[in-house]
């Protein structure tokens, strides 16, 4: 790489953005760790008086019989007590139900979902490499998921699923009242949403493969499958890691489509990692309780990241 | 690897199906919306076929003018733009001399690959957990409920974005028209301002675009840190859900509100999805 | 605005400022806790400071098809099949599930070629199904009595010892017969919120909905109903057998007594000790609350607040006379039953006792939980009650057991 003779500008241009990195998610992460291990109790001491009310020019307000008129001011004190728990919030996660089962639904979800967008991304991305009819504007159809708000898809597929009458009613599927079922349909929704972006992401690549290359592999392999096989396959392997592994990343933060479609249920069918922790902390406020349990989200997403940054490393260089 | 243009026509009459139908699919959810946006509340669930206008069911545009007479509908709007804009601009402030720094410098230290990856890594972290410590930071520093506390926070996580994408735009120029600007006497601020800035004018704008739908479509933070004032396009959405449960029709025609501006970013800034959304590593 | 369940954590925490001494100046809107009733008022204070401005006292009531219960086919047909005339309202539970029964899968609504439903119920997860579940198991898991005591008129816990009783065998029937109902409606509704329910029940496709006041309102709503004036109401029935909790043992009655609810968040307006201004908050807030009924009407619409106060029930029980109500477009048989279904529920004499301790939202989604994973078959009721039980005790240590024995007893009233 041919750079600028190094000066301390270099410096200049890099830090305000590391230092904003740093603060907002360093800071964060170690507060949150802090608060894992505490138990937080805020209660406020209130007092109330009666102040003299006064005007903009700061004199006094009168009523109608010439005495000043007052009114409240509320004096507050808040008292937070932190109480060092230790790990006691770290064992109830390992003996709590719902965090169980919300480890489970985050992996089916993540190990059924993800798959199906990249087989069927790299489907459709072989179809659109083909002459066909209308092709970029098919193609540009196909991008809209990809930005549509999570959170309106969600609800928009609550009256696609709709069981009595809805479009999709003729299947008698029980898509959101049946447990099983509402996982899988919170797994639809998110193949619809995500399939397109490995879509274009893998016709990028198939794209990208010189033309020569692909003439002379036409000549040594027989059939379609065997081109696919050892020539298609092998130059897309590094494309399909790495959208494998952003993909990975992204669905274990799934939050806004069980949030707007399911509620998380029947029962916590569909309460995903994200979503328990949100309501733990937000709803229950027992805020060490949930930061532990994002402090158990986050291991499971270091994991997967230390695969994914070798390899992208590799793209990298 | 390009299409072959001599396809047999029978292969091509095929594939065109297919494709068109994968698109019908992909659309359909889309074209749903709308179709309930246009219905009567007595309709919203009851029509039959596919919900075409006009064949399956008499159309209204009373749900469009009821929600868009509503303070809360503008107001959603409105904060969501402000938001929106103000986060891109921040994040694109920070990030795009980061990432000339990495595109043109050499750092010792910490390698420069190391440190694109560093930026990269904060994207993966999940959102969940910094939420509860951002909801106490906020509080303490009594900025909850405010536009200031989203912009902060949606910039923060479109950040690694900015810088990953614009560095790859700056090592794609050539170095020599900078080294040029140095004959002239410019000094690196120049050689950045007037020099590389303008020539990766297009894909920073593009860039723009896509944290701008990034931030645009963001719900977890925000109904974390907003109750009332605040209130953005998707929690305005979250918000048909009130005592009285979700009014479909409402909700349709906020679901388009919402989904409008993204949608149409995409296809504007078709060209740098692919490079933006796997945050540079494969080029589109 | 906040939720009655709201009390525990944000009286006691010093969130919330008490009205009491506005209310006696003199100097704002003159409204008092007397023109609501005994069972609301309890909901706006703590430990007998003022808190709260009613503007929505939530409780359930049964909704019903006026025409279908009426009509005289339908009345001896269902004679024949279960051996006794239908009655209107039914007085049971029992009763009810007959009726929905029997209704249920044939087409006895001519407003679609298909066939209906018996009951409708919201039962989606975080979406308040548990609270069809409190009206409900009110009357199969209370013990009557006239006084409040260790064994009579408790629900929620035990008042000596906090511990749960919401596993008992009452609340277990309740549950059983919760899960009887549901088969005699659509079986998407365990995905259903109150929206997706009541319009299905205002689409004409159940004969029975038991909810909030909404739905009264919602009837006479033309464009989301096809039942105005076939929308009856009335009080919620009883169970035909209550669980004793002194003698651990069923009791069968043949005249099961009235329970009243509560059942709702009862959203209303609360000062907050944050307010800058909380004169002007508390003026606005009372303007609210001494409304007269045409103006509240008005003001309200369609989209329906539960009728709480005096001036909203018609003469004697309250100040409201009948024309404004017509004025505003109600039908005439409906509104009758719906005020009267409502004084009923409001004015009880044994009534379903409100949680209002610290954490009642999280000890309620725990039950909401298991509920729901009840309906949609994944567990059993004993399991899903058993499952609620032993997290409540969690909670209940967690928070202090005796702290939050004292917060119990002082809100239900045990001494």
């Amino acid at each position: 790489m041919k750079t600028h003779r190094n000066t301390k500008a270099r410096f200049v241009f890099l830090l305000p953005a590391a230092v904003w990195v740093l603060t907002f998610t360093i800071f964060p992460l170690v507060y949150s760790l802090y608060l894992s291990v505490h138990k937080v109790e805020t209660k406020m001491n209130v007092s109330r008086e009666k102040v003299p009310m006064l005007d903009a020019s700061g004199n006094p307000v009168l009523d109608a019989k010439g005495n000043p008129r007052t009114k409240i001011k509320i004096n507050r004190e808040k008292i937070s007590t932190w109480t060092n728990i230790g790990f006691t919030n770290f064992k109830r996660l390992a003996e709590d139900p719902q965090v169980h089962s919300a480890i489970k639904v985050t992996s089916i979800f993540v190990l059924v979902a993800v798959p199906s967008q990249l087989v069927l991304g790299i489907l459709l991305a072989l179809l659109f490499n083909q002459r066909l009819w209308a092709r970029s504007f098919l193609r540009a159809v196909m991008l809209l998921p990809i930005f549509a708000t999570p959170l309106a898809v969600g609800y928009l597929f609550f009256t696609i699923f709709y069981e009595e009458g809805g479009p999709l009613g003729f299947l008698g599927v029980p898509f959101l009242s049946h447990p099983d079922w509402a996982l899988f349909s919170v797994i639809l929704v998110d193949i619809w949403q995500w399939t397109p972006f490995c879509f274009l992401v893998f016709l990028a690549a198939l794209q990208g493969i010189p033309n020569e290359l692909m003439e002379a592999a036409k000549m040594e392999s027989k059939s379609k499958w065997g081109l696919f096989a050892n020539i298609i396959f092998p130059m897309l392997t590094p494309t399909i890691v790495i959208v494998l592994l952003l993909r990975l990343a992204e669905a274990i933060k799934l939050f806004d489509i069980p949030f707007a479609l399911t509620g998380g249920g029947p029962g916590v069918a569909t309460q995903s990692m994200s979503f328990l922790a949100f309501r733990t902390g937000l709803r229950y406020f027992d805020l060490g309780y949930a930061s532990a349990m994002s402090y158990c989200l986050l291991i499971i997403v270091m994991i997967i990241v230390t695969l994914f940054f070798r390899k992208l490393r590799q793209s990298y260089a | 690897m390009k299409p072959k243009q001599n396809q047999h026509p029978l292969k091509y009459s095929i594939y065109s199906l297919i494709a068109v139908v994968a698109a019908m699919i992909f659309f359909f959810p889309i074209y749903w919306a709308f179709s309930t946006s246009l219905r009567n509340p007595l309709d919203t669930f009851t029509v039959s076929g596919f919900g075409i206008p006009f064949l399956n069911f008499e159309p209204t545009l009373t749900n469009w003018v009821d929600q868009l007479a509503t303070e809360e509908a503008r107001k959603a709007v409105y904060n969501s733009t402000v938001i929106a804009v103000f986060a891109s601009i921040l994040a694109l402030a920070l990030g795009i001399p980061a990432a000339y720094a990495l595109a043109r410098f050499r750092f010792k230290t910490i390698s420069n690959k190391d440190l694109t990856i560093w930026f990269l890594s904060q994207r993966v972290l999940p959102p969940v957990a910094t939420v509860v410590p951002f909801y106490l930071i906020m509080q303490f520093l009594n900025l909850l409920d405010t536009q200031l506390a989203l912009i902060l926070i949606n910039a923060t996580f479109v950040l690694p974005f900015v810088v990953v994408i614009v560095r790859q735009t700056f090592l794609d120029l050539p170095i020599e028209l900078e080294e040029a600007a140095f004959m002239d006497g410019a000094r690196n601020y120049g050689a950045f301002l007037r020099v590389a800035l303008p020539l990766a004018a297009p894909a920073i704008a593009a860039t723009g675009l896509i944290m701008f739908a990034f931030t645009w479509n963001e719900f977890l933070f925000a109904i974390t840190l907003s109750s009332k004032e605040v209130i953005t396009i998707p929690i305005h959405m979250a918000g048909a859900v009130d005592t009285r449960g979700v009014q479909f029709w409402f909700m349709a025609v906020r679901a388009m509100i919402a989904m409008i501006p993204p949608v149409l970013i995409a296809l504007l800034a078709q060209r740098y999805i692919v490079q933006g959304l796997t945050l540079g590593a494969v080029k589109g | 605005m906040v939720g009655a369940f709201w009390y525990g954590d944000i009286v006691p925490n010093g969130y919330a400022f008490p009205i009491d001494d506005f209310m006696t100046t003199g100097e704002y809107p003159q409204w008092s806790y007397d023109s609501m009733p005994q069972s609301l008022k309890t909901l706006h204070t703590w430990e007998g400071v003022g808190y709260g401005v009613l503007n929505d006292g939530d409780g359930q009531v049964l909704y019903y098809r006026r025409d279908a219960l009426a009509n005289p086919e339908w009345r001896a047909d269902f004679k024949k099949e279960y051996g006794y005339s239908m009655p209107v309202p039914p007085k049971t539970w029992q009763q009810m599930l007959d009726i929905s029964n029997y209704f249920n899968g044939k087409n006895w609504d001519s407003n679609d070629p298909d066939p209906d439903s018996g009951t409708v119920l919201h039962l989606k997860v975080g979406e308040q199904g548990h609270y069809h579940f409190q009206s409900l198991s009110a009357s199969f898991a209370i013990t009557p009595g006239p006084e409040l005591d260790q064994h009579h008129n408790v629900y929620w816990f035990d008042p000596t010892n906090m511990k749960p009783l919401i596993n008992s065998p009452g609340h277990v029937a309740a549950l059983e017969f919760l899960q009887e109902l549901h088969k005699t409606g659509p079986s998407a509704q365990v995905g259903w919120s109150l929206g997706e329910a009541w319009d299905y029940f205002l689409r004409g496709k159940s004969v029975f909905v038991f909810s909030w006041g909404d739905v009264g309102s919602l009837c006479q709503d033309t464009s989301r109903s096809k039942i105005q004036g076939v929308c009856a109401s009335s009080i919620l029935p009883s169970s035909d057998t209550y669980y004793d909790h002194k003698d651990k043992k069923f009791v069968k009655t043949t005249n099961p007594v009235k329970v009243g609810n509560t059942t709702g968040g009862s959203w209303h307006g609360v000062i907050s000790n944050y307010s800058a201004n909380p004169e002007a908050t508390y003026s606005l807030l009372s303007l609210m609350a001494i409304k007269p009924a045409s103006i509240w009407l008005a003001q309200n619409g369609w989209t329906g607040v539960d009728p709480g106060f005096t001036y909203q029930f018609l003469e004697p029980q309250g100040e409201a006379g009948l024309g404004e109500y017509l004025d505003a477009g109600w039908s005439e048989a409906d509104v009758k039953d719906y005020l009267k279904a409502y004084y009923e529920t409001f004015f009880a004499d044994t009534f379903l006792p409100y949680l209002r301790i610290p954490g009642s939202f999280e000890y309620w989604d725990i039950l909401d939980k298991n509920l729901s994973a009840t309906m949609s078959g994944e567990i059993s009721p004993k399991q899903a009650l058993d499952n609620t039980a032993k997290t409540w005790e969690q909670i209940t240590d967690r928070l202090g057991r005796d702290q939050q024995l004292g917060y119990y007893q002082s809100a239900i009233g045990y001494k």
